[in-house]
């Protein structure tokens, strides 16, 4: 009986953590290379979305953690659910808000998406990385000692 | 021939203490992997204090401040987002490996035969849990935060006679104020250390009491006892388990669980705000979650069977099952706001406690338990 169960609250966790996170639609949704489990940002991307933030978005926005200020755009895609996706359809004209927001060409807009998800989480690759090294090591330090507990017996 | 011990040893005889408590200790010789859930807790206390005290030193603890200071030592420290990552995510580890813990000693009816103190001690243990786990999101600072910390002075408000008193005194004032923050920071950090002392004295009074094993207390296989080193392997494996999937949360997903800053709750605290949320009104809230937990610390008396395990006793077992199905259903029908459904979800809590175990316990005739005369 031990298999299933541990794996009950395990398979109810992860339908629970599917079921809070996920939208209703994703249908017609731009794709962010980053969002995958090893993916990493673009550099092109996150310094092409920087030089269009700064030409089109900077007279109101600011990035910085100096102050909290209402327009501060550093953590916006931190604080909102699908924050790439939510800011790339702010910037096709896709979202409904109070007063017109310029608008941005697709290929503009996910830049910009994709260097605010950048200034949310300036550490996502580093994280990836390192990561991936630690589970390669739990991986073979598990292998390891598979091998060695199977050679001997404790007394 | 005993080897001469040494300096230290002579005087404070601790490699004995460890040979006797816990190398060479008698434990069941039929314990399964999910019994090293208990270890698991202690990992994952291990690292949450310990980076919870490295983030103690980042935080600004007042309001609109808190979560811009742990931004700036996420993106501008060295390591300032795995430090984080491992608070964040080792809190979803431990939340994770006291629901199995709980869900185990349900199961196997590791509450009884001389171990109702023991289980006493794992829910209030829980029940600490779960009130750090609330302190730690409302010092977060967010918007959804600070929902949570009004919703809760509401409840506190509502309890008789202190009420009003202890609600102000925990906002710091009628409302979220200058100090409200601080109060939740210093009240998680105070808590975070004497959860160490609470488990701790589990600990002991699960390990000086009747041993727990999948056949349940005092059934016979218990006296095939084995040393506990024959465990080694069991408990390495439950750790690299326990590690992989700790390192796959933090690399891939490590908001998994944590709403975005504008609503919501973290999961672990999910059941128990749908819970409060069937209340209908802050006294009634406190009052469904209180009864909930107490409830499950007086299951030793709520259950009214011969053995203890749910290997001797299917149906009964499968109503427990049915029990964490519920609960799973009750917190997801709080993430996704549909009340009917978290009604229903609280209503069929209390009948399994209530009803079904004491009905179910008292009138399913068990299973003969092998090598173990009926």
């Amino acid at each position: 009986m031990k298999i299933p169960l541990a794996i009950i609250p395990i398979m109810a966790m992860t339908l629970a953590m599917t079921l809070a996170t996920t939208p209703a639609s994703r249908a017609a949704e731009p794709h962010f290379g980053f969002e995958g489990w090893f993916g990493t940002y673009n550099r092109a991307e996150v310094q092409a979305g920087a030089r269009l933030f700064h030409d089109n978005c900077a007279r109101c926005h600011a990035i910085g953690l100096a102050t909290p200020q209402a327009a501060a755009m550093t953590l916006f895609e931190a604080r909102h659910r699908n924050g790439p996706v939510l800011v790339y359809r702010i910037l096709r004209g896709r979202v409904a808000l109070p007063v017109a927001h310029p608008l941005l060409p697709p290929g503009a807009a996910h830049d910009v998406a994709t260097y605010l998800a950048w200034t949310a989480d300036p550490t996502l690759d580093r994280r990836k990385r390192l990561g991936a090294i630690a589970l390669s090591f739990l991986i073979a330090f598990g292998a390891v000692g598979y091998f060695a507990f199977g050679t001997r017996t404790p007394k | 021939m005993k080897p001469h011990p040494g300096w230290l040893e002579a005087r404070l005889p601790i490699g004995a203490w460890y040979r006797a408590g816990w190398r060479d200790a008698p434990v069941p010789g039929n314990l399964t992997l999910v019994f090293s859930a208990g270890l698991m807790v202690a990992v994952a206390l291990a690292v949450i204090t310990l980076s919870g005290i490295w983030l103690g030193l980042a935080y600004v603890g007042a309001p609109g401040a808190a979560a811009l200071s742990i931004a700036r030592y996420t993106n501008e420290v060295p390591f300032g987002w795995l430090v984080f990552d491992l608070h964040r995510d080792g809190v979803t580890m431990l939340f994770g490996v006291v629901y199995l813990g709980l869900l185990r000693g349900m199961y196997y009816g590791s509450y009884r035969g001389g171990r109702e103190l023991a289980w006493i001690l794992e829910v209030a243990r829980f029940a600490v849990f779960l009130g750090l786990g609330f302190f730690g999101f409302a010092m977060s600072g967010g918007a959804g935060a600070q929902r949570a910390m009004l919703a809760m002075a509401r409840h506190i408000a509502a309890i008789p006679l202190a009420g009003p008193v202890v609600a102000r005194d925990f906002l710091g004032g009628n409302r979220i104020g200058p100090t409200s923050i601080a109060h939740m920071a210093m009240t998680h950090i105070a808590i975070g250390f004497l959860v160490l002392l609470i488990a701790m004295l589990g600990y002991l009074a699960s390990r000086l009491a009747p041993p727990a094993h999948p056949d349940g207390v005092g059934a016979a296989t218990a006296r095939k006892m084995v040393p506990q080193r024959t465990y080694t392997a069991q408990i390495f494996t439950a750790f690299v388990v326990f590690a992989l999937i700790f390192a796959a949360i933090v690399t891939v997903a490590p908001a998994l669980g944590y709403p975005p800053h504008v609503a919501g709750v973290p999961w672990y605290l999910l059941v128990f705000d749908g819970l409060s949320q069937a209340g209908r009104s802050p006294g009634g809230g406190v009052a469904l979650g209180v009864a909930a937990l107490v409830l499950l610390g007086a299951l030793p008396w709520l259950d009214r069977g011969t053995v203890a395990s749910g290997r001797y006793r299917p149906i009964y077992a499968a109503f427990v099952l049915l029990f964490a199905l519920d609960v799973t259903v009750l917190g997801v029908a709080t993430a996704a706001g549909s009340t009917g459904v978290m009604i229903a979800a609280t209503i069929w809590v209390f009948v399994h406690f209530l009803v079904v175990t004491p009905l179910v316990t008292l009138l399913e005739v068990p299973r003969p338990i092998p090598g173990q005369p009926a």
